[in-house]
């Protein structure tokens, strides 16, 4: 009975110490230790290639790193505030930025876009300018940068993506 | 008679195609969970069974359990504890997979795929499955020798 419960012991120590090792190296990682927060449902239209999230899930998105998030406003306005961890992908110099972000938008990670408040419909646009060079499954935060600084999450100014490790609460 | 099963079940050849069965079914339906956690947290939050908390935890270390558990038990690193555990592993699956019917959920159980396109599944034949994948478990617990070697002189 000891020798079992040795043996079952060094089994389960391994096996989370690996899983906990993988998950970290791995690009399809999940944040370990925070609590799951269920993906929107998909809508039912197949040509539909995106959903809105809330911003409980957008802030899980961005502390699990999960995401690449994409702010459609010009770039001045994003640099006087930002959602933290956002790139600026301005609809108004799309294409340069396009080019420029590329290689994060090819990490595999969901791509958010976002703009000012329910009412901008930049954020949709710049989903949309993705779908035509190729992706889908975009996820479009409509509260935008008005709700998220209001609940009290963390914003970033400049050019910096000032990602922060935890940050504030919703 | 009773020997006679007993000697069936104890031979080497007997031995080791169950551990080779039940290691590799729980090597092969532990890849693709171990690729897609994420899809695989989905899933589980689909139980209704574990608080949001642990899904993630969950998520990592039960498919990585598998795979270690099933690569010992394929290799004849403790064999018994090996088979105990996968065997528990399916005790809890079957459990929870009757239970789920009986809520009327009809979801993929997430068995061997995590892929949305496997479908809708049949709680009551995944838990009949699982029944099956039982016995060589069950053979390795309580007929499994260790060999012995002689005694230097």
């Amino acid at each position: 009975m000891k020798r079992f419960i040795l043996e079952a012991c060094l089994i389960l120590f391994l096996s989370v110490v690996v899983g906990v090792v993988f998950n970290q190296v791995s690009s399809a990682g999940v944040p370990l230790f925070r609590k799951y927060v269920p993906a929107p449902k998909k809508q039912g239209n197949p040509d539909v290639y995106f959903q809105h999230i809330d911003a409980e899930f957008m802030l899980s998105l961005i502390q699990g790193e999960m995401a690449v998030v994409l702010d459609a406003r010009e770039r001045s306005a994003y640099k006087e505030g930002h959602i933290s961890g956002a790139f600026s992908l301005s609809l108004f110099e799309f294409e340069s930025a396009f080019k420029r972000m590329e290689p994060q938008l090819n990490s595999g990670k969901t791509i958010v876009t976002y703009c000012i408040n329910v009412d901008c419909e930049d954020s949709t646009f710049l989903a949309q300018k993705l779908h035509e060079k190729g992706y889908t499954d975009i996820l479009i935060y409509k509260g935008g940068i008005e709700e998220w600084q209001a609940l009290g999450n963390p914003i970033a100014t400049g050019d910096s993506t000032g990602i922060e490790p935890g940050g504030g609460g919703l | 008679m009773k020997t006679r099963i007993e000697q069936f079940f104890s031979s080497r050849a007997v031995q080791i195609l169950c551990r080779l069965v039940l290691g590799g079914i729980f090597i092969y339906a532990s890849i693709d969970k171990i690729a897609h956690p994420g899809a695989f947290a989905d899933i589980i939050h689909q139980y209704r069974l574990v608080p949001d908390l642990f899904i993630h935890f969950m998520a990592v270390v039960l498919p990585w359990l598998e795979m270690v558990t099933g690569i010992l038990l394929v290799f004849g690193l403790f064999p018994r504890t090996a088979a105990i555990i996968l065997s528990a592993l399916l005790g809890v699956f079957m459990v929870v997979l009757v239970v789920n019917a009986i809520r009327g959920f009809n979801f993929s159980c997430g068995c061997f795929t995590t892929s949305a396109e496997a479908g809708e599944g049949n709680f009551i034949l995944d838990a009949f499955r699982d029944l099956l994948m039982l016995l060589p478990g069950l053979i390795i617990i309580f007929y499994y020798k260790p060999r012995k070697t002689a005694p230097s002189q």
